[in-house]
């Protein structure tokens, strides 16, 4: 297997985008980073998206996209696996080039999920559990999390304080990022009363509902060495990724989410790290809960340690292991498709120098990690500054 | 949203009777699938109706098809034979809804689908 390098990153603003079509704002995400990068082509190309069906009434975006980049005929390949869509499309383009089919590939994340109502948004996003099973009961994607949290709490003693310090955390970084949709801080006492939706959980510990759009070039190391020197070199080191049971009441434990650790134990073998190894992190935050079970999983924190941990500051951008400096997809936002490619995306930045106000000082070690539905689908990938 | 009948249909068994199946090794598998873990091969069995909670939660921002119902307990039951799924906890006050509590499954309308308004059923759990 060859190594693979990202040479391009690239995003299109996220928010409530009336004006922007899913696929413009494919195409402005790939346009920047191919200029990011510097390639004058592209072999082949891979399309992270959880449901432009019943997001935005369209499918084949393999033809869509490669069309509207003007990249035709070049093979292109949508991803879906939920939420994880853009992890594991970010896979796929790995694979591809590490494998030596292709050199100059890319991977990108799309979601367009504001053209329809919040009802129908609520609807396609259940999709991603078991739709006869699941949703048929009247669940929700926060119910599902709030019965985890349910379960972390009755485990581990894991308070609603400590979750919704996740959640200060994530907007005290997305403050920092020009890019994210919610980009403002909130105090502790506004996360802990803000609307219920899904007891433990209020809406301040949910990820909103987002447009926009991500993309990355990757390329072989030794090509990019001497064609592509525009940026510091960032290292695709380990790639991780496990499924687990659709519904999560047929797993034995609630507590954990046992794709995102065998996902990032794949990583991490084949990197060659160990969990404090990694200077910073981006994890799957869809909600507050999931974050502090995702930091568990990937050995930062021991089981129970998570909302401990996030409470006394250690996740924060000043903290002894940074959990995402981005915002999350909690300030962030959370344009399911998109949001794996966008992980990738700040650790690349982070290792490259370019993070703005929320540069940490000289990383060297990054990983991300995605995640499909209650955690049905999890892939990890650990990122290295050559 | 259109009438889906037949994907209705095809729960039934599993919805209106607590259809599921056993494989050798004992574990309970609902609903009964094609094939099971380890090439196992499982006989029919019907769910106890009785069972605890495991976890839940309570539902305040509803799927719209539920939204007349809301706020509403949602648990995971582990039912006394062992197996788990996930059920509405009805015919309670919300707030005194807690892990371990004891329940009952019982046949009971959910909803209705499409814009011809079929009429769904399924099962909710009581406290016992």
């Amino acid at each position: 297997m060859r190594e693979v390098a990202i040479i391009g990153v690239g995003l299109h603003n996220w928010g409530e985008l009336w004006d922007d079509s899913l696929r413009d704002m494919f195409v402005t995400a790939a346009t920047n980073a191919i200029n990011d990068s510097g390639v004058d082509h592209i072999d082949s190309m891979y399309i992270g998206c959880m449901s432009g069906g019943l997001f935005a009434a369209q499918e084949h975006l393999a033809s869509l996209c490669a069309d509207y980049l003007g990249a035709t005929p070049i093979p292109a390949t949508r991803v879906e696996s939920a939420c994880a869509s853009g992890g594991v499309a970010m896979r796929m383009g790995w694979m591809e080039v590490a494998s030596g089919l292709s050199d100059i590939v890319l991977v990108s994340g799309v979601e367009k999920m504001t053209d329809i109502t919040g009802d129908e948004a609520t609807f396609a996003l259940s999709t991603a559990a078991d739709t006869e099973y699941e949703g048929y009961q009247g669940v929700t994607f926060p119910g599902l999390y709030a019965m985890m949290a349910r379960a972390h709490m009755a485990k581990y003693g894991t308070t609603i304080e400590q979750l919704s310090q996740v959640s200060v955390k994530n907007h005290a970084n997305g403050a920092l990022n020009p890019h994210a949709q919610y980009p403002f801080a909130v105090t502790l006492e506004t996360v802990m009363n803000s609307t219920p939706v899904a007891d433990p959980l209020r809406l301040l510990h949910c990820s909103p509902i987002t447009d926009g759009a991500a993309a990355v070039i990757l390329a072989p190391v030794e090509l990019a060495k001497t064609k592509y020197k525009n940026h510091p070199m960032v290292v695709i080191k380990g790639s991780g990724h496990a499924t687990d049971t659709i519904a999560l009441h047929s797993r034995d434990d609630f507590t954990v989410i046992k794709a995102a650790e065998i996902a990032g134990k794949k990583a991490y073998e084949m990197a060659g790290k160990k969990p404090e190894d990694i200077d910073m992190a981006e994890v799957h935050d869809c909600f507050s809960i999931a974050e502090v079970m995702a930091t568990e999983a990937l050995g930062f924190f021991e089981p129970g340690q998570g909302g401990p941990a996030a409470l006394r500051g250690d996740t924060a951008l000043d903290g002894s292991m940074p959990i995402n400096t981005s915002g999350g997809l909690k300030s962030k936002g959370h344009p399911v498709g998109a949001t794996g490619v966008a992980q990738v995306i700040e650790l690349t930045s982070q290792l490259r120098g370019d993070a703005g106000k929320r540069q940490l000082k000289d990383p060297k070690v990054g990983l991300a990690q995605n995640m499909g539905g209650s955690g049905g689908s999890s892939v990890v990938h650990i990122l290295e500054k050559r | 949203m259109k009438i889906r009948s037949p994907r209705y249909h095809r729960e039934v068994a599993q919805r209106y009777r607590l259809e599921a199946a056993q494989t050798e090794s004992g574990k309970i598998f609902f609903p009964p699938r094609v094939a099971y873990p380890g090439g196992e091969t499982a006989k029919p069995v019907v769910l106890k109706d009785t069972g605890k909670v495991l976890t839940f939660t309570v539902i305040h921002t509803p799927p719209a098809e539920y939204s007349d119902l809301s706020p509403y307990g949602l648990g995971i039951i582990e039912t006394d034979c062992g197996a788990r799924l996930l059920a509405q906890i009805v015919d309670c006050d919300v707030e005194k809804i807690e892990i371990g509590m004891r329940v009952k499954f019982e046949f009971r309308r959910m909803r209705t689908e499409g814009d011809e308004g079929l009429l769904c059923y399924g099962y909710k759990v009581v406290p016992e």
